[in-house]
């Protein structure tokens, strides 16, 4: 569906319900700027022209009340009924999901005081003007501006006035406005144009990056002003939240301003990056007639003049990381086998949900300069845009049904929303996409989804850290499984608030081994994650080599920590387990052994 | 505000930006096709036809302009008006003088003179060809005449915005 974006235009002329009916000017100016009235109101109600290709939808406001004045009203500026207004149109959509105002134009000098028989017979409905309203000083507009912008500092406001702009160019700049249209401007329609697509707040018109909430609303904004230049751009956020979807965004909102036409996008899998193949599967191989090798072009040569999209660049390899970096500051490829160096105009998109400038896998930064030289766009994770859970599920169920035969189309019921927006969704939308698809494929003769028909967390309202308690059979350092995940805070939480009753005592006495040693695997557990997220991956070692220094300043959030004492730390925690341990932990302390030898006087127990 | 302001505000803002302008600007939507209403093209036959009444209320705009917005009206009133008959004799001539030459009175007035008389000759044009349905006004003809009015009255526009909103030295 493609939904127009929606103006409010704040006008005492253009916005003031006539006497009759029926207001010219509005008309006028619609037709001029390619708007499309929908006020709802008699001047709306009683126009016939058909604007046939809108660039907008337009809600028009006077600004003042009344809304309608003959001779004899008196008129008066209305700055709380002007911000009620717009706090309908923004927070309430907002908490909704309804799409808010995409941008709000105000005019500069509204005219108040009588309406006489004067100033109606020039204007219908219009006040003569008190001195004071002409004075570019004191232009309501500039009042209204601000009172605004303090509200709604997300809100775009532009100025739309027949006053000159060089009046009140500081202070519209001042107060928060984003730009100013000159009303009688000829090229009126291709500047609101434009001041909508760099400035609006619009949705995705493709529905591929589907949302209305501010924050999904300021990411494609962003994206879109990013999208005019040809610069790298870094796409960070958690996973599943989207952000190959964003890079497509940018990729086609690129292609539609582009009057060249279709630019190739290529996506690179990360995966690529870690085999001895990287080279050949990013730059192509050379043909060789004599050694009957085929040649074939390369991705970064498949994405020449257009975009080359680079997932979870966090697991780049450092070699990589160097060949990309000269392909970036070079502009140009050689193809495996081949002599010849090529000229590429490729704009990198990279994404990735890790934190580069701190993470100890150690990413260049000179190649995350060059990744993000035109900028980072920021995707919120679903828990911060909530409102557009209802949109999403609409749309994940229907795309489960459609791609399986024979299943009903059923309607999601408020029980199942509310089910689903209780939830924080740590996989963001992915996970979101995953739980609709399995609740339809596994219910597929029903008319209704309901909050049985879903499988997610129970009871998990605020998002923290997951700590996964891997099953036995995948980890076996473990005596007992469980599959269940539960937050570190919320461990914390649990364990705080543990206590033993003195009256039970054949409940608790004799166990003391037993606590100390599941405290021992909890804490071996906690060092095995930290150990797996700071794995080094090699083309020789592609499961990973540990490395227990990393991993140490991992779980203390000590980076300054020196090697030595994170070889005690290792020892404190595993020593006690020691006849136990296997695989990377065992490893682990073998290593920190070497580093730190146990001491032939003392015992090196854990304290 | 004093009554010539007042009226150029009427004249320039009132009815040549907010009106005229996005009228012309409307019709011109209308003849490349992306806005269906007729009644733009009858409301742009009635601005032709009224166009010698505003014609004449901009020459007598522009006429008026050196009598009453000359710092001669200073002088008028006090304090400047308590000076010795013999200063007045020769300092509000001299302060008139000086105003038309610093801010090129003359000039600006004769710019103005020449931008009315552009719109007149582009209202003619249009009246000439016989923009009075949707099909008649998509004519090649009738769209180059609305583009060269568009542009005289804005031109006449950005003229009368140029001159002074209140009486200077």
């Amino acid at each position: 569906m493609n939904r127009l974006p929606r103006l409010l235009i704040i006008d005492d002329v253009f916005g003031r319900n006539v006497p009759g009916g029926h207001n010219r000017d509005r008309e006028n100016l619609c037709a001029h700027f390619l708007l499309r009235d929908v006020t709802g109101d008699i001047a709306s109600n009683t126009s016939r022209q058909k604007v046939l290709r809108p660039v907008a939808d337009a809600v028009y406001f006077r600004g003042q009340s009344p809304s309608e004045s003959a001779v004899g009203t008196t008129v008066e500026n209305d700055q709380q009924g002007t911000l009620n207004l717009i706090r309908e149109g923004w927070s309430v959509s907002l908490s909704k999901g309804d799409t808010p105002w995409s941008m709000v134009l105000i005019d500069l000098c509204f005219y108040s005081g009588h309406v006489t028989e004067e100033s109606h017979r020039r204007m219908p409905g219009m006040p003569e003007g008190r001195p004071e309203d002409d004075d570019p000083r004191s232009y309501f507009g500039l009042i209204l501006l601000d009172a605004i912008h303090r509200e709604f500092p997300e809100l775009p406001v532009f100025i739309l006035s027949s006053k000159p702009r060089e009046e009140v160019s500081l202070e519209f700049s001042r107060r928060g406005a984003l730009g100013f249209i000159a009303r009688d401007d000829m090229r009126g329609p291709e500047l609101l144009q434009d001041a909508l697509w760099q400035h609006g707040l619009l949705p995705d018109p493709s529905e591929e990056v589907l949302g209305n909430s501010l924050p999904v609303l300021l990411a494609l904004r962003e994206a879109r002003r990013a999208a005019r230049h040809r610069s790298n751009l870094l796409i960070r956020g958690e996973r599943g939240s989207g952000k190959e979807l964003l890079a497509a965004y940018v990729h086609r909102v690129c292609a539609d301003a582009d009057a060249r036409g279709t630019r190739p996008f290529v996506t690179v899998n990360s995966a690529v990056l870690r085999t001895d193949l990287f080279a050949s599967e990013l730059f192509g191989i050379e043909p060789k007639t004599a050694s009957a090798v085929d040649g074939r072009i390369g991705l970064v040569e498949a994405a020449d003049g257009g975009d080359l999209f680079l997932d979870e660049i966090a697991d780049m390899p450092s070699d990589a990381q160097a060949t990309m970096l000269r392909v970036m500051q070079d502009r140009q490829i050689t193809r495996v086998g081949g002599r010849k160096p090529k000229v590429v105009d490729v704009r990198f998109i990279s994404a990735t949900n890790a934190d580069l400038e701190n993470d100890p896998r150690s990413f260049r930064p000179d190649l995350l300069d060059r990744l993000r030289l035109g900028g980072t766009l920021w995707l919120p994770p679903l828990r911060e845009r909530k409102s557009d859970i209802p949109l999403l599920v609409e749309q994940f169920v229907r795309q489960a049904e459609s791609q399986r035969h024979g299943t009903m189309q059923r309607e999601i019921t408020p029980e199942a929303i509310e089910r689903l927006m209780a939830y924080d969704w740590p996989g963001n939308v992915r996970e979101l996409r995953s739980c609709l698809f399995d609740a339809v494929n596994r219910n597929p003769d029903v008319e209704h989804l309901v909050p049985g028909h879903l499988q997610i967390a129970p009871g998990k309202q605020e998002y923290q850290t997951p700590v996964a308690v891997v099953p036995q059979k995948e980890n076996p350092n473990h005596k007992q499984s469980t599959d269940a995940i539960m937050n570190l805070s919320a461990l914390l939480t649990m364990l705080d608030g543990v206590c033993f009753d003195s009256k039970d005592i054949h409940e608790w006495s004799g166990r003391l081994d037993d606590l100390q040693h599941t405290q021992a695997w909890v804490f071996a557990r906690y060092l095995q994650a930290a150990l797996d997220a700071t794995k080094r991956r090699t083309s020789e070692f592609p499961d990973g080599l540990i490395q227990i220094h990393p991993a140490v300043k991992l779980i203390t959030g000590d980076a300054a920590l020196p090697a030595t004492q994170a070889a005690d730390v290792i020892k404190r925690l595993l020593v006690p387990l020691e006849d136990e341990l296997s695989g990377d932990l065992r490893e682990a302390l073998a290593i920190a052994l070497r580093l730190r030898p146990r001491s032939t006087k003392n015992s090196n127990k854990a304290s | 505000m004093n009554s010539w302001t007042s009226r150029k505000a009427s004249f320039n803002h009132d009815w040549l930006r907010n009106g005229l302008l996005v009228l012309l600007g409307a019709a011109r939507n209308i003849s490349n096709g992306t806005v269906d209403n007729p009644a733009v093209i009858v409301q742009l036959k009635q601005e032709a036809t009224l166009w010698s009444e505003r014609r004449q209320e901009a020459f007598d705009l522009i006429n008026s302009l050196e009598k009453e917005m000359s710092p001669v009206a200073f002088f008028r009133m006090p304090p400047l008006a308590n000076c010795d008959v013999e200063i007045l004799s020769w300092l509000p001539g001299l302060a008139h003088a000086s105003w038309v030459r610093r801010h090129l009175i003359h000039e600006q007035m004769d710019s103005v003179r020449l931008a009315i008389g552009n719109v007149d000759a582009a209202f003619h044009e249009l009246t000439e060809c016989n923009a009075d349905s949707v099909k008649a006004i998509s004519s090649l003809k009738c769209r180059e005449a609305l583009n060269r009015l568009s542009d005289a009255a804005n031109a006449m526009a950005n003229a009368f915005g140029r001159l002074p909103s209140r009486i200077l030295v």
